[in-house]
Order: C-alpha cells, then structure tokens, then sequence
C-alpha cells in the first residue's frame, strides 16, 4: 500500500472522539425522522448517551496518544496533541452534557425539530474537538467554521421572529470576522510560505513590526470575536437573548474557553521570541479591560435575567484572559481552574433561568419576587450562584478569582507596570459586580410579588438539578486541590 | 494605507469598478511572478469587501462583500503558492476556504429568507425588535 494511507490508517486512532461524534449526529438525525411520535425522547437519550461514551473515547485516546510537556504532531502536522488537548475535550464534552441534560426539562413546548437542534450541538462539539488540537490554521479555520455554522442555526432554533434577527446579526458579524482572520492566515501564508501555526514566530522575527501587527492583529479578530470579548462583543446580548437557553449556556462557556485555549497557544508561539511583546501587552490589556468594563456596565441597567446573564459572561471573559499576563509557563492552571468553575456557575445560572422561561414564559428579574418566601432553600441555592458569579467566600468563584488574581500580582513584580493598572481595574470591578448579581438573591427575597400573580417556584427535579450544580461550588472552595488534581491528571 | 482606499471606495460604485477592473488588467499579462501585485489586487479586494460590508444596507449585499474579502484570501493563497512552489499547501487552503465559503452562503441565505418572511425587509438596520420585545 502506498506509505501515505498506511500513515494515515495508523494515526486514525487520535480522530475516534470526532469520529463517534460524527456517527452520533447522523444517528441522532435517522432516529429522529422515523420516530417522530415519540416527542424527542429517544433522540435526547441517544444523545445523551452518546456524549456519555465519548468521555470514554478521549480517555482511550490520551492512553494511546499520551501527551508530552512539547506538543507531537500527527497527520502530517496538522494536527497535534498539546499538553492541556484532553483537558479542554473534557471540558467541551462536560459542558455539551449539562446543556443536553437541561434541555431535557422544557421538553413541553421545544419538540419541534429536536432531533435537527442536538445533531447541531453535536456537530459544534466535533468542531470544539478539532479546537482542541490545531497545528495549522486550515484546521484550526474549519473547526472555527463548523463551531460558528452550528451556532448561528442554533441560535434560531427558538423558532421564532426574534430568532431570525438574532441569528441574521450573529451572521453577519461573525461571517466579518473569520473573513478578517483568514485574511490575515492569507498574508501569513504570503509572507512565511507555510500555514503552521509555528509560523507566527518567522513572521515576528523577519518582516517589519507593523506587517506582524497587522498579520497576528487580524487573526485575533476571529478569535475574539469567538470570545465575545472587548471590540467584538456586540453580539453577544442579542444572540444570547432570543437563542434557547441550554444552548446559551453551551455557547457562552464552551466556543470560548475553546477561544481563550487557541490564544494561549498563539501568545505561547509569540512569547518565546519576545520582540513585539511590550505591543501584545498593550493590545491584551485593551481587550481583557474593555471587556471586564463594558459587561459591568453593560449589565447594570439590565431588566432581563438572559441578558444580564449576556453581559456578565463578557465581564468573565475579561477575567479568563488576564493569566495570560503571566508569561510563565504554569499560568495555565489558573485559567483551567477557573474555566471549569465558570462553566458550572454559568450553566446553574442559565438553568435558573431556563427554568423561569419554561413556567413564565418571561426571563424578568421581577419575576422572582416572593420566591424567597415560598421556597428559602432553593433560593439560598439562588444566592450560592450568584455569590460564586461574583466571586466572593464560600464559593469557588472566589477562589478561581484569587488564583486568577495571584498569578497576576507575581507578573506585576517581575515584568510590567501595565499589569498593575489592570489588577486594580479588576478588583474594582468585582465590587461593581457585587451589585448587579445580588438583584437577583434581592429580588427574590426582598420584594413582595403582585397580588394576581403566584410565586415562581421550581418542582424537585429542576431544584435537584440546581442543587447538583451548586453543590461543586461550595465543594471546590473548601476543597480546590481536588479540582487541582483532576486537572492534573487530565495533562 | 487601507482607510486611504476605503474612502476612495466609499466615494461611489464607480470608483470600484474601475479600479477593479485595472487591477485585472494589472494581473493578466502577467507571464512573471511579480508578489506585490498579488498583494495589492488582493490587498484591494479585501478594502473593497470591507467597505461594501460597512456602508451597504441590505444583507445580500453585506454577504457578497463578505465573499469579496474571502475572494482576497483567496488571491493571496492562491497566488504566492508560486513562490512556494514545493508544496501546494496554498492552493489547498483556498480550496477548503471556496467550499466553506459556499456553506456559509447557503446558511446566510435560509436565515436570511426567514427573516424576510417574518420582517418584510432584508435590512438590518431596519430590524431592531429584540431590545423591545
């Protein structure tokens, strides 16, 4: 046989994650169209249950592709196995779950094409596999394309007018902005002649510093248009707004962290030569403050739960991106510590109000009042979360904030001043979040409701959900070496 | 340098044409590599993608300038790969980049056609219901 395909039939084993995962979704699209009386039921169980085996499929690759502290490269160099790729699949994967798993409580009046809505969603998580390990950018532009396409379809899947303006913007955008960074991979290939991502170094090392700047500004667009950060958030509120919510809370946690993740790789590529940095520190504080500001402030005024939710999740995207600051080669765990624990609280807070919309058909922050009086544990539950979004004691997210924090206040006494203006800025607006997250706990307990109207409660099975998510918030403060470990052992 | 053609763009459709079509005629007798041709046209393009992006109202014709800025990635793929003659890793790229490019246009296009239906208008700036539902 000629020695290509033997390659290729060897190295096929590192793709079996991908490969179920595109299996999966034809099977859940087959099953869904000869048995549509069954209310998507089976559909949603499949699925379930597959993204529940995948987890043993990325278990069985990083046996037999182990990971290295060097990143070893596959397919002809196109595609590599970098120390944290397994880490960030099981993140993606984790996430995908508890977006199903919430999906399961609207069932009531969401039947309508579900077996097309979870074959997108599995199609965006076979896209965030492909995110986890590029080592050119023509995988890493289609595993950014399979991600948006899936997305912008799903943002409709609400089906209804909002819908089509919210998926038209995030269109429109988002269609600009990978059309920006494949330009900017276009000069790359220009300059350099090759498309690996190793070739960022050359570029900074032989042209002139505005051609690199142009060249690594114009590939970030792309990817912080993903990261729904500073100079490209705008759509962000909108989307998340009219899209249905367990899909919002996948789309607000996982393309991101899977965005912050390829950024890291591009500021590891650019930190080892150490020429145009003092430039790249300046352009990183832009976006991380631009984005902690203008989602504070952005979210203060909001009426609406989603929304609010929409701007916070800009903020934390500030917050993920500042151990970047660090230039040592450990700043990945604080950052790991705290993607995992957004995505918990970011989903228990989507699920809270996902829950809302399904009994209200309404995501006011209003709508709670009373809530307090009817239900007190639940609505404790309501303030661990909240707690935890702002990142104050007794929750995780104050301890994800602390290493975040720590790790920033080290780079302050060995490198830049830059890094202390953004250090304070950060801390200040932890404090004008405070404000804003306890509307809710507030709201909830404070204000009496209108006489016509009964107080919104949740049944069991929605509390015990909430309940399973707050439970690692709490856990994780008291005990953060245990999430320490897992992500230990992951890479 | 790209504001400074930008605005020449934006001045009228005119303007597009004929610059365009002299970049053409730029790039076809073309029997040697010259690179900054490849960049300039390409160069151009892109410009051109972006303004008709920013200053056109109705959403077909935003994505046509989307397809306009792809096309200018493409030109550059496309054509330095005679200078890296050894590998087609260039050419390659611009072939997943049409494919992609077609997908997108089919996605646009069904989102775009629900849209009218339930607005009326193709228009973006004339859609703006969300904020007030």
């Amino acid at each position: 046989m000629d020695k290509t395909i033997v390659d290729i039939l060897q190295q096929a084993g590192l793709l079996i994650a991908e490969l179920w995962l595109l299996i999966l979704a034809v099977a859940v699209l087959l099953l869904d169209v000869f048995s549509k009386r069954k209310r998507g039921y089976l559909t949603n169980a499949l699925a379930i249950a597959g993204i529940i085996i995948n987890f043993y499929f990325i278990y069985t690759t990083s046996q037999k592709y182990p990971i290295a502290d060097q990143a070893t490269f596959y397919f002809f160099d196109s595609l590599a196995v970098y120390r944290y790729t397994y880490l960030f699949q099981f993140l993606f994967n984790t996430s995908a779950l508890l977006c199903l798993c919430l999906g399961m409580f609207g069932r009531d009046n969401k039947n309508v094409r579900r077996g097309e809505y979870l074959a997108l969603i599995i199609f965006m998580l076979l896209g965030l596999h492909l995110l986890a390990k590029p080592a050119n950018f023509l995988i890493l532009y289609l595993a950014i394309e399979l991600i948006s396409f899936s997305a912008y379809m799903l943002t409709y899947f609400n089906l209804n007018k909002w819908g089509t303006e919210g998926s038209l913007k995030y269109l429109l955008f988002g269609a600009f902005s990978t059309a920006c960074m494949l330009y900017g991979i276009s000069l790359l290939y220009a300059f350099t002649g090759s498309i690996d991502l190793e070739a960022l170094q050359q570029i900074v090392m032989q042209t002139d510093q505005v051609a690199s700047l142009l060249i690594v500004g114009l590939i970030l667009v792309g990817l912080v248009f993903k990261l729904a950060a500073f100079p490209f958030q705008g759509w962000a509120p909108d989307t998340y707004e009219v899209a249905p919510t367990p899909f919002v809370a996948f789309l607000s946690v996982a393309p991101k962290i899977g965005a912050v993740f390829i950024i890291t790789l591009i500021w590891q590529q650019l930190d080892a030569i150490n020429t145009s940095s003092q430039f790249l520190y300046y352009l990183l504080s832009f976006i991380t403050l631009g984005s902690i500001l203008f989602g504070n402030l952005g979210a203060l005024w909001q009426k609406k739960a989603k929304r609010l939710l929409a701007y916070s999740s800009i903020a934390h995207t500030g917050f993920l991106l500042l151990p970047l600051f660090n230039n040592s080669t450990n700043s990945m765990e604080p950052l790991l510590f705290y993607a995992f624990i957004f995505m918990i609280m970011n989903t228990a807070a989507f699920a809270w109000v996902y829950f809302m919309e399904v009994r209200l058909k309404s995501d006011k922050i209003d709508a709670l009042s009373g809530c307090g009086k009817v239900q007190p544990f639940v609505s404790v539950l309501l303030l661990v979360i909240m707690i935890s979004l702002t990142g104050l004691p007794i929750t995780a997210g104050f301890t994800a904030k602390l290493f975040v924090f720590s790790e920033l206040w080290q780079s302050i006494s060995t490198t830049n001043t830059l890094a202390s203006i953004v250090f304070i800025a950060g801390l200040i607006n932890v404090l004008i979040a405070l404000y804003y997250y306890l509307k809710f706990p507030y709201t909830a307990f404070f204000k009496n409701p209108p006489v016509t109207t009964l107080p919104f409660v949740l049944n069991v099975r929605q509390a015990s959900f909430i309940l399973v998510m707050t439970i690692p918030l709490i856990v994780f403060f008291f005990k953060p070496d245990w999430l320490l470990v897992l992500i230990e052992s992951l890479s | 340098m790209i504001t400074i053609i930008i605005l020449l763009c934006t001045e009228n459709l005119k303007s597009i044409l004929f610059g365009f079509s002299a970049s053409v005629l730029l790039t076809l007798p073309l029997a040697m590599f010259l690179p900054e041709v490849y960049l300039f046209t390409s160069l151009f393009l892109f410009s051109a993608g972006i303004s008709v992006f920013l200053v056109k109202k109705n959403a077909i014709v935003m994505l046509i300038g989307i397809e306009l800025m792809l096309n200018a990635a493409n030109l550059n793929l496309v054509g330095f790969n005679q200078l890296y003659a050894a590998q087609a890793n260039g050419q390659a790229f611009s072939l997943f980049v049409i494919v992609v490019a077609a997908a997108e246009a089919a996605v646009a296009l069904a989102i775009i056609l629900k849209v009218y239906q339930y607005y009326n208008t193709a228009e973006p700036d004339d859609i703006n219901e969300i904020k007030e539902q």
